[in-house]
């Protein structure tokens, strides 16, 4: 369990990264939307000790991380949003010099760590490869080979699927999903899809402060019933907005649709639509 | 195209690395001019100067260049805008002219301000007024014209080019070290005078001059033979070889640009050139579907250790990558040429034996330089690894605590510095071997402790600094200003040891003392600076996960450290180590500052220069127990003088001067009061029946000394083995010191005191009264340990054993100077018995290879003495080894000779053509002093040398002629008079005509050795012999001091020799032609074609023509041997002599056995067609 309380950090530029942010993450995947700039990367890197908050307190099953960050270290799995690797060095001997820091030092146990895991991740027919040759893809499931190294009780991925192809995203989130049975898997992200694939329960974060927590299959039927949408031209948009309840508006077939959210039909011409969490996401950035 | 360089010109100068640039050259441009950088006799902005100042402040310029070039080319890289900058419509010669000018105009501006401080510097309040001469802007845009600009072209386009061809800024700074390595390389072979010491009449090649990337050595190579009067007034003009380096500089970076231009692609290579691992994730079939393997769950097991190893091995990794591996086969190739040139080219192109100790000596300096090159760009390089590589945020989020990186990254720097001290030692071993040298590996591994330690540290401060630096390059730029700073601390007057950061007094080697004496003040300082460097990498540990954050959070994080209290702990240790050493600096030893010891012999002159004139008892015998104790480094001196009032007048107070370090001092005369004045150690004795003229007494000392602690300058005068001790370091003296008087006009100025501090030479004689006229009968009995052999002047009476030392006991068999010292040594003798003289060789047992050479020459010079001069006084005459830690090629005390082991007993005499010369030059001049100097005593006035030195250097030559015939000679001259044209260039004040020579040694040696030849080629060896024959006799009967105008006296008169001695004259011959046509009686016609002209310089070295009408030698030579030397009278400007030889000459020489001082004996020589 981590528990996340009051934490606030403010950078030297006056930026307010975040703002008291509260939450408590059980076990299993735990999804944290927000849009660009909302202060996800700092969370992230402020659980996984990379930086220091300026108040509030973090514990991971009743270990205070901030003044013990080792302990928490030992227990975690980080896949950064964006990482390099150390040019022309193979994905076998990389990984095992990561999980050498990580502390498995058994090198037997190791060895059967890094090969696991390379079959896991679907890397082991090029594990002789420097891994600074590797495609998006494949160098994200690295990524997520090397947070899983130790056998970590919580794995922070900060925006794992951005750039990957359909499929690869789809492979990534079954590893993700096998993984999130033991841990607690934080996973960072602006992509809603990722989280309503994947995650039992989410936060949604601007602004560095948490606007909405909950599990998204009541937060999306809390919008059943309420959610309108209309095809208007394009020309038509402000008047609409300064009007009704707009909430999101998008291009469909060439043409503009209003989604309003509203207790009773709006107006002529609206009719109701089914609920996704995105739809979620933006009535609470609306 | 504006605005593409304006951009990158904005971007350049808006990164933290264009100031820390600025400030670096600044600082240097700073540091040279505020301590008035230069010889006295050059103003402080004279062209010369300004442009050497410039030079020095474009040798770091390669730093900056390789940042700049490295950011102009890598950052798309780094910065990940590759893609996007390479798909613009820009073209090539748009997008690299952009970059480069940018870059090269960015470096050009951070160097330009070296321009305003070494100008506002001239103004400096401490500056000497008579250095600054009138401002003149030309003077700076000249050389920032002349040497920089092109300087910083070369290197940054070779910099820009490496770096976008091969997009690694690993490979850039490579590239960049290899630009100081060719640089290094082509100033040892140059013999270029910003190399450590440049030896006199070593030989130069002008050509390699061209390829200097920085154009240093042409420089020097151009102004070599400049007087002082054009260094303050002339821009060094583009021609000879400054010319054709500067075109080299500035065809070889277009042609580099070219190749650039020619090769550079928008094609990202990463993707097209590497082999791209291929995906077989991205196959149809569903992961799902795939067998799932489960990831074991172990328990965890915090093992640092081997997180360490791992970190290590990784680390490590640079000996894999090529530019490392490069750079270090590079450097091996440059130690090679070190050693080989210092081995091959020394002084009057001398030979060494491939001794260890010269090796270890040779490599020290270059590895000290080629190490910190390395820590500065490779320390960069590791510490910034993970940054660069984007890892970091991976390998924060491990366990590993930052302790286990930064000791993986020291392991590696370490590992680094070893293999830089391995490379170095290679062909020195090899060397070895190859000539059957004894090896001691020992010595060799001495350098990982002695020079590698001291590496280390630093490595461990630049770990530091990049800890605590915003970016890399900003960290290495302060990393270099910082290790500047730890080396040259003393340079803005922190001159005490711990200022110096990873600095101890250099360790010497010596084949007789090992490491002696210096490895205890090395070890001490260690200890100190490795505590200090622990802190240094606990705090860059402690930062680790901080790297780039606001500084602000960095000391947050550094305050709130868990292991303050270890830091706290080192703190203390750093403070007692600190005061250990302050202790064993400044309480058991003295020290002065430069200031401070100006104003203690000011104070002396105005205390005690007005007894100076009071009459003084003279030395007439000395009775001295020396009872020296190598190992413990300390002495005891027990003895009497038996005095003399020769004057007469009664004496009522005798002056006794004792040095003030002695450790414990007593001193006493019968009926007499004493008073100390401990300032001057001065012992001043008031007689209470006053000495009577003709009456006797006698005066009492018993003295100890004794090292203790860390002196400022070692003292290596009482060592383990190879003891030398004169009589002036442990011995009293009687009377004013003028030895004590400070020299130099401005110094004597500030303090209030005229005149220059040395006696004028007047007409009718010296005005001093030293005590060291007094010839003395000596007794001595010295005792040192028993496994050595103690030496002094004097016929040995007696030797014997007693509790465990040995005792000598010497007696002289007539009447010495009052000078002697004390050696003490494990020594192997030689003997030869000649004229009734035993002449003895006391030598290191491994150093036998000259000595039967030596007593050759020994014998012969005392043959030519007796039979020239007079009769050798004594019938002893030992020659002893001393270790090389004196900078003497020999010393010559009564009955002693001291020779040093590297100039002389380590001379390889087979190695070349003249080998033996040297060996035998340099004992016959010691030999020679025991007439010039001992017979005839100078007195200590202007000209003083002349009797000393130029006497004996024609002594040497003579002697040198009749063992090795008479083209040794030329060859020796030859280099005496490269020694005496490029010694007046670098004159520190003014240079006087010969006869009023002060302490310059390229006049009494150089220069007097030639004017002697000449007057004998003038007079005739007989009639100059006689001369000096009647100047002995006098000065030996009569006792008293001889000048230079007493010889002048002696020497017919002779308006050349006036010319000679008296003025400044130049010549300047040039062969323009030479033919030579067969005749019909199967002889050939010679014809040659000379300019000649003559002139008299002043003593700044202005020069007014005079006519010139003289006899000359000319030489006709086939091959190596003369057809025909003959003289003929040459006029000032063309004449044209002609020659009937029997065989065709191969080429002509003018004056070849230098009897004219000729300007640019260069073109002397010319081959005859």
């Amino acid at each position: 369990m981590l528990v996340i309380s009051g934490l606030s950090k403010t950078y030297s530029n006056g930026i307010r990264a975040l703002d008291s942010v509260h939450l408590k993450i059980d076990r299993g995947l735990f999804g944290l939307l927000g849009p660009n700039g909302a202060g996800k990367s700092t969370l992230m890197r402020t659980i996984a000790a990379l930086q220091e908050p300026d108040r509030g307190t973090i514990t991971l099953d009743d270990v205070d991380v901030l003044d013990n960050p080792q302990e928490l270290r030992r227990r975690l799995g980080y896949l950064p949003q964006d990482f390099g690797v150390y040019p022309g060095i193979s994905a076998t001997a990389l990984l095992d010099h990561i999980a050498v820091l990580k502390g498995v030092t058994n090198k037997a146990e190791r060895r059967e760590q890094v090969e696991s895991l390379l079959e896991l991740t679907n890397l082991h027919h090029v594990r002789k490869n420097a891994v600074s040759t590797f495609s998006g893809g494949m160098r994200q499931r690295f990524g997520i080979a090397q947070a899983l190294l130790g056998n970590p009780s919580l794995i922070i991925v900060d925006e794992p699927t951005a750039g990957l192809d359909p499929e690869e995203r789809n492979r990534f989130h079954n590893l993700l999903s096998e993984i999130g049975e033991g841990a607690v898997v934080l996973l960072s992200t602006h992509i809603v899809e990722d989280v309503s694939d994947l995650c039992p329960r989410m936060a949604i974060l601007a602004g560095g402060r948490v606007i909405l927590e909950g599990v998204p299959a009541q937060l999306i039927d809390e919008l059943e019933g309420r959610l309108w949408r209309k095809t208007v031209p394009k020309t038509a948009v402000p008047r609409y907005r300064e009007t009704h309840n707009v909430i999101s508006t998008h291009l469909f077939a060439g043409q503009t649709q209003v989604q309003v959210l509203a207790d009773a039909r709006p107006e002529e011409g609206f009719e109701l639509a089914a609920a996704h969490l995105e739809d979620v996401y933006f009535s609470v950035l609306a | 195209m504006r605005e593409l360089i304006a951009f990158e010109w904005r971007y350049h100068t808006r990164q933290a690395s264009f100031y820390a640039a600025i400030l670096l050259f600044a600082f240097i441009a700073g540091a040279l001019i505020a301590t008035g950088f230069g010889p006295q006799s050059l103003p402080v902005n004279s062209p010369f100067l300004v442009m050497e100042s410039l030079g020095f402040v474009s040798l770091l310029s390669i730093f900056a260049v390789a940042v700049f070039a490295a950011n102009a080319a890598l950052r798309d890289q780094e910065h990940r805008m590759q893609e996007i900058v390479y798909c613009t419509p820009i073209g090539r010669f748009e997008f690299l002219l952009g970059r480069f000018a940018g870059a090269f105009l960015a470096t050009l501006t951070a160097m330009a301000v070296s321009i305003p401080v070494l100008i506002l510097g001239t103004y400096l309040p401490w500056q000497d007024p008579e250095r600054i001469a009138a401002f003149e802007p030309i003077r700076y845009l000249w050389a920032f014209g002349a040497l920089t600009i092109p300087n910083v072209l070369l290197a940054a386009s070779v910099l820009f080019a490496v770096a976008f061809l091969t997009r690694s800024a690993l490979w850039t700074y490579a590239a960049a070290v290899f630009l100081y390595f060719a640089y290094f390389a082509v100033s040892a072979l140059t013999n270029s005078p910003i190399m450590a010491q440049s030896t006199p009449g070593a030989s130069t090649s002008a050509a390699v001059a061209i390829f200097d990337p920085f154009g240093f050595s042409a420089f020097f190579e151009i102004t070599r033979h400049w007087p002082i009067a054009a260094k303050s007034t002339r821009l060094v003009p583009l021609a000879g070889w400054f010319l054709y380096n500067r075109l080299f500089c500035v065809a070889g970076a277009m042609v580099v640009l070219g190749a650039v231009y020619r090769l550079f692609s928008f094609r990202t290579t990463r993707l097209s050139s590497r082999s791209v691992a291929r995906d077989l994730g991205g196959s149809a079939a569903p992961v799902s579907s795939h067998p799932r393997p489960q990831v074991p769950r172990y328990a965890r097991d915090d093992n640092q250790i081997a997180a360490y190893r791992s970190a290590a091995k990784f680390e490590l990794r640079i000996f894999r990558s090529k530019p490392v591996l490069l750079l270090l086969l590079l450097w091996l190739g440059l130690a090679a040429s070190e050693i080989w040139s210092e081995i091959s080219s020394g002084e009057y192109g001398r030979v060494l034996h491939p001794a260890t100790g010269v090796i270890v000596e040779t490599l020290r300096t270059p590895l000290s330089l080629v190490g910190m090159i390395l820590i500065i760009y490779y320390g960069a390089e590791m510490f910034w690894r993970e940054q660069r590589d984007r890892m970091a945020a991976v390998i924060d989020t491990t366990p590993v605590t930052g302790a286990v990186m930064i000791a993986a990254k020291m392991t590696a720097m370490a590992s680094l510095i070893a293999a830089v001290i391995f490379a170095g030692i290679l062909p020195g071993v090899a060397l070895q071997i190859a000539q059957g040298q004894d090896l001691q590996l020992l010595v060799y591994l001495s350098l990982f402790y002695f020079s590698g330690l001291p590496l280390l540290l630093l490595g461990a401060l630049a770990l530091l600094v990049h800890s605590l630096s915003p970016g890399k390059y900003a960290g290495m730029i302060a990393a270099l200003i910082v290790i500047l700073l730890a080396n040259r601390a003393s340079m803005i007057g922190l001159d005490h040891p711990l200022w110096r950061f990873a600095g101890a007094p250099p360790v010497r080697y010596t084949d007789l003392n090992g490491f002696g004496h210096d490895a205890g003040p090395f070890n001490s300082l260690m200890l100190h600076w490795s505590v200090m460097a622990l802190l240094f990498v606990m705090i860059a540990a402690a930062l680790w996960r901080r790297i780039g954050h606001p500084i602000q959070d960095r000391l947050r994080t550094l305050v709130r450290h868990q292991r303050r209290a270890h830091a706290a702990v080192l703190l203390v240790l750093i403070l007692l180590t600190g005061s250990w050493i302050y202790y064993n600096t400044d309480v058991l030893n003295a020290r002065t500052t430069t200031d401070e010891l100006f104003d203690w012999r000011a104070d002396y002159e105005k205390t005690y220069k007005k007894f100076a004139s009071w009459p003084q008892p003279r030395v007439k015998a000395v009775n001295v127990d020396v009872d020296l104790y190598p190992g413990e480094r300390r002495y005891h001196v027990a003895g009497e003088y038996a005095l003399f009032n020769d004057t007469n007048a009664p004496i009522r107070t005798v002056f006794v001067a004792i040095r003030r370090n002695a450790v414990r001092a007593s001193a006493s005369m019968p009926d007499a009061r004493v008073s100390i004045d401990r300032k001057f150690g001065i012992h001043r004795f008031e007689l209470v029946t006053p000495l009577a003229p003709s009456a006797r007494t006698t005066l009492k000392f018993d003295l100890d000394f004794a090292n203790r602690g860390i002196p400022e300058d070692p003292d290596d005068s009482i060592v383990e083995n190879g003891t030398y001790l004169m009589s002036l370091r442990c011995m009293p003296t009687l009377g004013y010191r003028i030895g004590y008087q400070l020299r130099g006009e401005r110094e004597r100025r500030e303090r209030g005191l005229s005149g220059s501090g040395e006696s004028i030479l007047a007409e009718e004689g010296p005005e001093a009264n030293e005590q060291e006229l007094d010839r003395v009968d000596l007794t001595a009995t010295v005792s040192t340990v028993r496994d050595q052999t103690a030496i002094t002047a004097g016929r040995l009476e007696k030797s014997w054993e007693q509790n465990g030392r040995r005792y000598f006991r010497y007696k002289t068999t007539a009447p010495i100077f009052n000078m002697m010292a004390f050696a003490s040594g494990r020594y192997e003798i030689a003997k030869r018995r000649h004229n009734n003289i035993d002449v003895e060789i006391y030598y290191h047992p491994t150093h036998r290879m000259n000595v039967e050479l030596m007593l050759d020459s020994a014998v012969a010079t005392i043959d030519y003495c007796e039979k020239n001069f007079s009769p050798y006084p004594g019938r002893q005459l030992r020659i002893i080894e001393l270790p090389s830690y004196w900078d003497f090629g020999g010393y010559a005390l009564p009955e002693t000779v001291f020779l040093v082991e590297d100039r002389s007993f380590l001379f390889d005499t087979n190695g070349s053509a003249n080998g033996p010369d040297l060996v035998i030059r340099r004992v016959a001049h010691e030999v020679a002093h025991q007439w010039w100097g001992h017979t005839v005593m100078p007195a200590t006035t202007e000209g003083a040398s002349m009797i000393v030195e130029s006497l004996t250097k024609y002594t040497e030559v003579m002697v040198l002629e009749r063992m090795r015939g008479r083209e040794s000679v030329r060859r020796l001259l030859d280099l005496e008079l490269e020694r005496y044209l490029t010694g007046r260039s670098r004159e520190e004040t003014s240079e006087p005509p010969l006869y009023k020579v002060r302490n310059q040694a390229y006049l009494y040696y150089a220069k007097g050795s030639i004017v002697l030849c000449a007057i004998r080629d003038q007079i005739g060896e007989e009639r100059l012999n006689a001369a000096l024959r009647d100047l002995v006799r006098e000065y030996a009967q009569h006792g008293g001091r001889a000048t230079s105008l007493d010889l002048w006296k002696r020497l017919p008169r002779h308006p050349l020799i006036d010319e000679w001695m008296k003025d400044i004259t130049l010549y300047d011959f040039k062969v323009e032609s030479a033919n030579a046509v067969r005749r019909a009686d199967g002889r050939y016609d010679v014809t040659v074609r000379v300019a000649a002209a003559k002139s008299r310089a002043d003593a700044r070295g202005e020069e007014t023509a005079m006519p010139l009408a003289e006899s000359i030698d000319i030489g006709l030579y086939a091959d190596e041997a003369p057809l025909l030397v003959a003289k003929r009278e040459l006029r000032t400007g063309a004449n044209m002599v002609t020659f009937i030889v029997d065989r065709e000459p191969s080429y002509v020489a003018i004056d070849p056995y230098v009897t004219r001082i000729d300007q640019s004996p260069g073109d002397n020589t010319f081959g005859v067609r």
